[in-house]
């Protein structure tokens, strides 16, 4: 599993594809229109034109394909929606204000958090040192679990306008999870 | 013609136009055999030689006197004279060190030199001089060329090269720099199973989810690509850059060894290798279809007689043929796959004639494999269908390709941890941007360290590249914000800039790859090679940048005419003075003067151009969204 990573500096991902900066997307319809702008910003449609078109071709495609992954993945789009509220919640150690909300206080993950997952890595370790599969696959499937009942909460809250602090905190827990289930799948190649 | 370069000035406007249409054509460039094909009358066949064989094999001979011999010459009678002097299987070391390449030299004939300081580029000591993979494989390419020239009539203007999915930037890189070596403009590199699937995709219009199952001479690629409405997509890719047909080859020449009873030291001893890895490729290719194989063996003192039945070469193989099963997992689990899910299996390369691979791949898969292609010939023909696509033919389908990063991008941070900027199996081209940090007081520069692998820790990554950006104003740790660009074009190639946000001014960067060739090295190689005198190189300079200029010049009228209306007040006369002034330049000789003006009207007709695209490309955004995509992009 490839965990998507954060949105890039100054691209709103919803500008690109012309839809509204919401959680809720219609996948099937922006897919094909991805597919449809694929093929007109497409370096192919560009290489024997001259050089400066060249670029300027390659920067929108670079953008679409950098818009299209953060869109079709849940939790880089909820994070990408989040930045655009002004918390960065993919920075190491916790979330951080950017842009005009700079100036807030940054958001930590909770200690209950931090205890909860350092005993499951620690419990994954275990198992594992053990050779106990059965006990690494209930992890990893709680870990699933817990990820999808996160973003359920997310894609209300974004799309209800509820406060960003909380909506950070449940982003920065799938984080975690997500890289528990990404340590787990890698163990087994 | 150079009249006849018109380039498209839509985007989404059909490319279709005979008079654009240039001589091109793709070429596969094989561990074993290269191959090339056009397509003639709408169809992509492969180019024979005189006594009509398609496959060229991969191998170059450099004789005593200085002749270059390439192809079924150097394999079958030079490489069994002069084993030191013919270089088989030169994709191997393409775009690698000789670290990298340490238990592969060992197998080989081969004399290498190793100089301090070119640790990055494997080099072979020929009669006379030293040449690298690059120079090996542009023979190849350049006796491919000539094949097609003396076919088409007239010099090829634009080629497709593949590559296998599981190359990295640095092999991407080598092949690139060999193609321009042999004189052939690459439009573009394509993954091999790619071609391979676009071969079957357009012959057949098949819509759905595939594997590419490709076991050559030398590696093994599976991919997974989805089909659909004229879009190919790469899900995933993976694979094992050293394992193919040659390592079948191997295994049973050990068991022959074995057989006959020579003890394996002899195995360095490399005309008894070669001759014993003959008699082994012989024996497998004939059990393909025969149940038992008789086997002569003759070197000094040895006469063995004996056989070898086709169950037991299969057992001997199978070990080897084992190692495809995890990356063929691993590819359906990073596409999201099940195996049932599959539409198809497109098979590639000549290991798969074998029938024990195709048993195993049907099982592997849970049905039978495509094989109505020649599967040597398969990706050749992909290729060429793709060469006449970007060459501007007909192209009712239009297809394009949207293909992957194949091993995740990234840099080394404190502590030898890579920090991923870009995550492997990410659509292409693509980019990224990350902001980082000094972590000392009153440091003034960085070392950026580009590495490229799945794994956390630098020591266990590829090194692709080191950068030192430096004059940076002293100042308290974390106070510097260094702004860190990756971006990875169409071909897969990487490149990499870095700004000192804080100061504002562009500070220079140094690239030092820590593979392959340097720029000035092609440059030197060009100009060293028999065929380029420093004459040529230069009338070939001054070609190129008039190509060029005639290129800019044509689009930025054509773009005037047709949209007049984005134009700036003023912009009009300053365009058409560049225009003018760069139209004098391109009469005249100087290559350099061309450039400049070329640089000239790129900065006139910047914005124009800008407004222009932004406006060709928000087209795709149907009604309402239009004009709110458009407020944004020219905010």
């Amino acid at each position: 599993m490839t965990e998507a990573g954060p949105p890039s500096a100054g691209l709103d991902p919803f500008a690109v594809f012309g839809i509204d900066r919401r959680f809720a997307v219609d996948r099937e319809a922006l897919e094909s229109l991805y597919r449809k702008l694929a093929r007109q910003a497409h370096p192919d449609r560009f290489v024997r034109a001259d050089a400066r078109t060249r670029r300027l071709a390659m920067q929108r495609a670079v953008e679409l394909n950098d818009a299209w992954r953060i869109i079709k993945d849940p939790v880089a789009r909820a994070e990408a929606l989040l930045l655009l509220r002004g918390v960065d919640v993919t920075r190491e150690g916790g979330a951080v204000r950017v842009g005009a909300e700079a100036a807030g206080a940054p958001i930590r993950a909770s200690q209950d958090l931090l205890m909860e997952m350092m005993e499951k890595n620690e419990a994954v370790a275990d198992a594992r040192a053990a050779g106990d599969q059965t006990t690494v696959d209930a992890i990893a499937r709680e870990a699933n679990g817990r990820v999808d009942a996160l973003m359920a909460n997310v894609a209300t809250q974004l799309d209800e306008g509820g406060p960003v602090e909380p909506i950070a905190q449940d982003l920065m827990a799938v984080r975690y999870w997500r890289r528990l289930l990404e340590d787990v799948a890698g163990q087994h190649g | 013609m150079v009249e006849a370069l018109f380039q498209i000035s839509e985007p989404g406007e059909s490319q279709a136009k005979a008079a654009c249409k240039i001589r091109a054509a793709g070429i596969d460039l094989g561990t074993t055999n290269s191959l090339i094909a056009v397509v003639e009358a709408g169809q992509p066949m492969c180019l024979s030689d005189d006594v009509g064989k398609v496959l060229l094999p991969s191998a170059v001979h450099y004789s005593q006197g200085g002749e270059v011999v390439v192809g079924g010459e150097a394999k079958h009678r030079l490489a069994v004279a002069h084993p030191r002097d013919t270089i088989l299987s030169v994709k191997r070391f393409m775009g690698r060190g000789g670290k990298d390449t340490a238990s592969t030299q060992s197998l080989t004939p081969y004399r290498f030199v190793n100089e301090p300081g070119q640790e990055g580029t494997v080099r072979f000591q020929v009669p006379g001089k030293v040449v690298t993979p690059i120079e090996v494989s542009a023979e190849i390419l350049s006796a491919l060329r000539l094949r097609a020239e003396e076919q088409l009539g007239g010099p090829l203007e634009g080629v497709v090269i593949t590559v296998p999915a599981y190359f990295d930037d640095a092999q991407r890189q080598a092949t690139r720099d060999a193609g321009r070596l042999a004189g052939l403009e690459v439009m573009r590199l394509i993954n091999e199973p790619t071609a391979a699937a676009l071969a079957y995709g357009l012959d057949k219009k098949l819509d759905g989810t595939f594997a590419v199952f490709d076991l050559g001479g030398g590696t093994f690629d599976i991919s997974v690509l989805r089909l659909e409405a004229g879009v190919f997509e790469v899900k995933s890719t993976g694979g094992d850059s050293a394992l193919g047909g040659d390592d079948f080859d191997r295994a049973i020449a050990e068991f022959l060894l074995a057989k006959i009873g020579i003890s394996s030291e002899k195995y360095a001893d490399p005309e008894l290798s070669r001759k014993i890895l003959h008699a082994a490729r012989v024996a497998k290719e004939a059990l393909s279809s025969a149940e038992t194989f008789e086997l002569a063996f003759n070197h000094g003192d040895v006469n063995w007689k004996g056989e070898l039945t086709r169950q037991q070469m299969e057992t001997i193989v199978a070990p080897v043929l084992q190692r495809c099963e995890l990356p063929v997992k691993n590819a359906l689990r990073d596409a999201d796959l099940k195996v049932g899910a599959l539409d198809g299996v497109v098979l590639v390369g000549g290991a798969t004639r074998m029938p024990l691979v195709r048993r195993f791949v049907a099982q592997l898969f849970e049905q039978e494999p495509l094989t109505d292609l020649d599967p040597e010939q398969v990706v050749a023909l992909g290729a060429a269908v793709q060469a006449e696509l970007l060459a501007g033919g007909d192209n009712p389908n239009d297809v394009v390709l949207l293909d992957v990063v194949p091993l995740s991008l990234g840099l080394e941070m404190m502590g030898g941890l890579v920090e991923k900027l870009i995550h492997r199996n990410t659509t292409i081209p693509c980019g990224a941007k990350q902001e980082f940090t000094t972590y000392a007081d009153n440091q003034t520069g960085f070392d950026l360290h580009v590495v490229q692998g799945e794994r956390e820790m630098v020591n266990e990554s590829r090194s692709l590249a080191r950068f030192k950006l430096t004059g940076i104003p002293p100042g308290p740790a974390g106070m510097a914000r260094l702004e860190v660009t990756f971006m990875v074009d169409a071909d897969g190639i990487l490149s990499v800039a870095a700004r000192e946000q804080n100061t504002g001014k562009e500070a220079t960067i140094q690239v030092k790859p820590s593979y392959g060739l340097t720029d000035e090295e092609v440059e030197r190689m060009l100009l060293e090679s028999y065929e380029h005198g420093a004459e040529d190189v230069r009338n070939r300079l001054l070609a190129e940048q008039r190509i060029e200029a005639e290129r800019i010049i044509a689009a930025t009228k054509a773009a005037l005419l047709s949209t007049p209306e984005l134009l700036e007040s003023g912009e009009a006369e300053a365009i058409d003075l560049a225009i003018r002034s760069l139209e004098n330049d391109a009469a005249g000789v100087s290559s350099d003067a061309i450039r400049k003006g070329i640089e000239t009207l790129d900065r006139t007709s910047k914005d124009f151009a800008q407004r222009r695209m932004n406006r060709a490309l928000s087209q795709g955004i149907a009604g309402r969204t239009l004009v709110h995509v458009e407020e944004k992009l020219s905010g």
